[in-house]
């Protein structure tokens, strides 16, 4: 990967991964994100997902990763205030004032979605709370990731790209592919590059770094 | 342009956040815990004392008969 010079994003920096549905990848890619933004920048990691799998996920691992427990948006006012790195916030399907403060704050949201019934519902239900967020802040930048899709699939990023056109997001270039390294991470401590670094779900994560990266 | 934590506090950001579905889980406050401590059982903790310190053994259901006659005589 090139140096961290060579590319646009700027700390301090807010990445929040949301979506309005369960099952739509939030704390997967959240992991996976987090472990290699970690090895280049120095991150925290708030889990408010009530589930809490990556708190269980980070339980697990040697070296844990900085992370906070974070759930009323005074406090993560105050973090943000006084942190000058990067924070990762694991966001639940859910629509609460917290998770809304946190959009606000944000200034990269990440939307993994599949090409679910379910979650192609849930993205236009959250699009009409990201417009809201964007009425507050014009400048956050929403990206949906393409996310959990068949191996073979083609239509969903171009379809998804087609429609975003007109719309409050954009889409990543990148797509993760489902794969059976994604599953077990929560309960191993490790993600998909330390898993296995030379597979495909871990170059489908690092181009995603990258273009975190690129497009912050 | 403003900055996040600006916007975070305007009108707009507060109307935002309260159309939301469900709201924040506020941790409890001093004054909360003060009122939920006062009551024992539905008995206020000076009653429930008292009688402890009577030494008698005495079920719910008599502290809460003690409690309405307590209130009938304006002692509670």
């Amino acid at each position: 990967m090139n140096s961290l010079a060579d590319f646009k994003l700027k700390l301090p920096f807010v990445i929040v991964v949301a979506h309005q549905k369960g099952g739509s990848g939030k704390t997967t890619t959240c992991i996976n994100l987090s472990v290699e933004l970690s090895k280049l920048l120095n991150t925290t990691v708030i889990d408010a997902d009530s589930l809490k799998q990556f708190t269980t996920f980070n339980s697990k691992r040697k070296e844990p990763l900085n992370q906070k427990h974070i759930s009323t948006s005074e406090a993560l006012e105050q973090h943000l205030r006084a942190d000058d790195g990067l924070t990762i916030i694991d966001l639940g399907g859910y629509d609460s004032d917290f998770s809304r403060a946190a959009l606000i704050l944000s200034d990269m949201i990440i939307i993994p979605m599949s090409d679910s019934d379910n979650d192609i519902d849930g993205l236009g239900e959250f699009m009409s709370i990201l417009e809201k967020t964007q009425s507050v802040r014009a400048d956050i930048k929403p990206f949906v990731l393409v996310n959990r899709v068949h191996h073979a699939d083609k239509s969903t990023h171009n379809d998804l790209s087609a429609f975003a056109k007109d719309k409050p997001f954009e889409v990543f270039d990148t797509v993760i592919r489902n794969n059976k390294l994604h599953t077990k991470m929560i309960f191993t401590g490790e993600n998909v590059v330390e898993k296995k670094p030379t597979s495909k779900p871990a170059k489908e994560i690092l181009s995603l770094v990258k273009e975190i990266l690129t497009k912050a | 342009m403003r900055n996040k934590f600006e916007a975070l506090n305007s009108d707009r950001a507060k109307e935002v956040m309260a159309d939301s579905h469900l709201k924040e889980n506020k941790p409890t406050t001093t004054k909360e815990k003060t009122k939920k401590n006062q009551m024992v059982y539905g008995i206020p903790v000076d009653l429930a004392a008292a009688v402890d310190a009577t030494g008698e053994s005495l079920s719910s259901f008599a502290k809460r008969a003690m409690l309405r006659l307590a209130k009938e005589e304006d002692i509670f």
